[in-house]
């Protein structure tokens, strides 16, 4: 059967390949300065950049790849990162738990004031973080601790907004069916209630653990007062940017080699964020 | 196995709803009985205090002799299906029959053979391994009946567990359950809002009402016999018919004044009438089943006009209207019935029921 291709059609096809071209070509360009050798991005103004790199070379990967600086860098963020989401879970679950749960006076108020935080631009909510970190006993923590603490501000809303939501299409009859059973609350609810719940919580996780991957403000501002050598791969991307305008093909590397992992990860876990494992609990 | 005592239970909710008042229920060993009655009557709340699920807050509850009000849930020796099942969806058949037994540390030989057992009694045999989503509606729920069986519970609570099944699926499960309970003889209470369920299982029936026990019988009792215009009008499909009117003395006899006819009352229900009937006004109840219908004028009958038939097949059923009042009367079925015609209509006269209009 011949495909047809009315006017409608034709309109909407153009809006992906638009939104395509948005996400596709930043990156694309990213890739190109990467693989650029001398030519191809220092033309003196006499010829046009070239599309494409007149010899495409991985030089700058080999030399990335090879930095024991980078890689030292790369551990901390993934540290920075697990630790976030592991305080952001073990704070933000029993807190989502009882918020969908349990009945309270002011509980539309206190789900606003968590999320709330959200609401301030993160350049505004930084300097007081930052103040309490190097005036309080905060500032004698390990700077992984620190930054992981400072991260945790910024993902506890998404975790308690989401796992809130997770909780809230279990069934309550799974606990109280356990509970006749003959098990305690806590049995019932990591038992019962967190299996079942997991995959919904698997997202919120990943989300923060993006989130603080990707973070850049907070991490700059608690990291950049002490004097570690080690700091997470953002602001080490931003350490590039000294007093001379940096080598795009360094900055454009780097940053490739930043938020690959992120892109290859969110591809493959993609489907697990959204899927919900009460099917067949309740019919 | 254990017998169960409601002494004055009631429930009131904070917001100030009394949901259960006063309940009043002796339930014996081994007895299975149906509390019945409409959509929020409060049969269910009844059911999660006796469950431990909801706090008592006023009366005494008794699970064999022993006073078991502030008893938690685990202790109170009950298991109960849920009306939505509440299988647990992460766990296999096995280990939703077994957990349970897991909690209560029991040997794991005793729990495979108690699994076995209970896989076996429900016909579930070679689904241990599958997860609920898996499953069958009807298999889902006789996992749910399999988990509350192996820990032999002093009393078995079911919450509507065949609501959620298919027609012909409930009809099934019914015997299965009524099997189920000859063979174990376990004490049960069944919520149901479906009175032929009621009917078909129950040794002892329970009506509710607003929150109100309204009548305790057997099956046969309620329904020869029941003791209000509610119980009356619940129980029974087609539902009893009502026609509204007075009464008055005339003579000797009693006569029933309705939509412009008057019909005389049979002398066996004057003492009905001296005893319960405070005012003027009264409904008569009678079943379907229980006129005596005619085209040929009689001296003393109910008169309508035949409007249609309607046919289940074992059954026909002919719409009669009295006025503006609308009741069924069951014919031969098969047989042709001329419509828009007078009828007379001759309550039997044993199965006339008389309640006072005003009260329920």
């Amino acid at each position: 059967m011949k495909k047809k291709l009315n006017k409608e059609k034709v309109i909407w096809l153009i809006m992906i390949i638009l939104c395509m071209a948005a996400v596709i070509f930043p990156i694309y360009i990213m890739f190109k300065y990467s693989i650029s050798d001398r030519t191809s991005w220092i033309t003196g103004g006499k010829y046009p950049i070239p599309w494409w790199p007149n010899k495409p070379t991985f030089e700058m990967y080999k030399y990335y790849l090879a930095d024991t600086r980078f890689w030292g860098n790369a551990f901390m963020s993934l540290q920075i990162a697990l630790l976030t989401v592991a305080i952001c879970m073990v704070i933000g679950a029993p807190a989502a738990y009882s918020l969908s749960r349990f009945k309270f006076s002011a509980k539309g108020v206190l789900i606003f004031l968590i999320l709330s935080i959200r609401l301030f631009p993160d350049i505004s909510s930084v300097i007081p973080v930052a103040y309490t970190f190097n005036v309080s006993f905060l500032y004698n923590l390990p700077p992984v601790v620190k930054v992981a603490l400072a991260h945790s501000v910024l993902g506890l809303p998404y975790v308690v907004y989401i796992a809130q939501g997770v909780f809230e299409t279990i069934p309550v009859d799974l606990e109280e069916q356990a509970t006749i059973m003959g098990a305690s609350k806590l049995y019932a609810f990591t038992r019962i209630v967190l299996p079942v719940a997991l995959p919904g919580l698997a997202a919120g996780a990943i989300y923060v653990f993006l989130l603080s991957w990707n973070e850049f403000v907070f991490s700059y501002f608690i990291t950049a007062t002490s004097s570690v050598s080690i700091i997470p791969l953002p602001v080490y991307l931003k350490s590039l940017f000294g007093a001379f305008s940096p080598n795009p093909v360094s900055v454009a590397t780097l940053s490739l080699l930043v938020s690959l992992p992120v892109i290859l990860f969110t591809f493959f876990v993609q489907k697990y964020m959204i899927s919900g494992a009460t099917a067949g609990a309740v019919k | 196995m254990a017998s169960l005592k409601l002494e004055n239970i009631s429930k009131k909710y904070p917001n100030g709803f009394h949901a259960v008042k006063n309940l009043n229920l002796d339930i014996k060993d081994g007895e299975f009985i149906s509390l019945v009655g409409p959509s929020g009557c409060g049969k269910s709340t009844t059911l999660r205090m006796v469950a431990g699920l909801e706090d008592i807050t006023g009366g005494k509850l008794y699970i064999g002799d022993k006073l078991a009000n502030d008893v938690p849930a685990k202790d109170r020796g009950i298991a109960m299906v849920f009306q939505s099942y509440a299988l647990f969806p992460h766990m296999t058949v096995e280990a939703n029959i077994g957990f349970g037994l897991k909690i209560r540390k029991v040997d794991d030989k005793i729990k495979r053979e108690k699994i076995q057992w209970a896989l076996k009694l429900l016909d579930l045999e070679g689904l241990e391994k599958r997860r609920p989503s898996e499953l069958s509606g009807g298999q889902r729920q006789r996992v749910a009946l399999g988990r509350a069986l192996v820990l032999d519970p002093e009393v078995l609570l079911l919450d509507e567990p065949l609501s959620n099944l298919d027609a012909k699926l409930r009809i099934k499960m019914r015997t299965e359950l009524k099997r189920i309970h000859k063979k174990l003889k376990s004490t049960i209470i069944y919520v149901t809002h479906d009175q032929a369920e009621a009917m078909t299982l129950s040794d002892r029936i329970a009506i509710m009402n607003k929150g109100k026990l309204m009548q305790v019988a057997s099956p046969t009792e309620i329904y020869n016999c029941p003791n209000n215009k509610f119980v009356a009008g619940f129980i029974g499909s087609p539902p009893m018919n009502f026609i509204e009117g007075s009464v008055e003395m005339i003579g000797d006899d009693y006569v029933f004044n309705y939509n412009g006819g008057k019909y005389t009352l049979p002398k066996n229900i004057h003492q009905v009438i001296k005893e319960k009937i405070k005012g003027k006004d009264v409904v008569i109840g009678v079943r379907p089943e229980d006129f005596d219908i005619s085209l040929q004028a009689t001296d003393n009958a109910i008169k309508g006009v035949s409007s249609v038939i309607e046919t289940l097949g074992s059954d026909d059923y002919v719409a009669v209207e009295i006025g503006k009042q609308l009741i069924s009367v069951r014919i031969e079925p098969g047989s042709t019935f001329p419509l828009d015609q007078d009828v007379y209509l001759i309550p039997k006269a044993n199965k006339i029921h008389m309640y006072d209009n005003a009260k329920d």
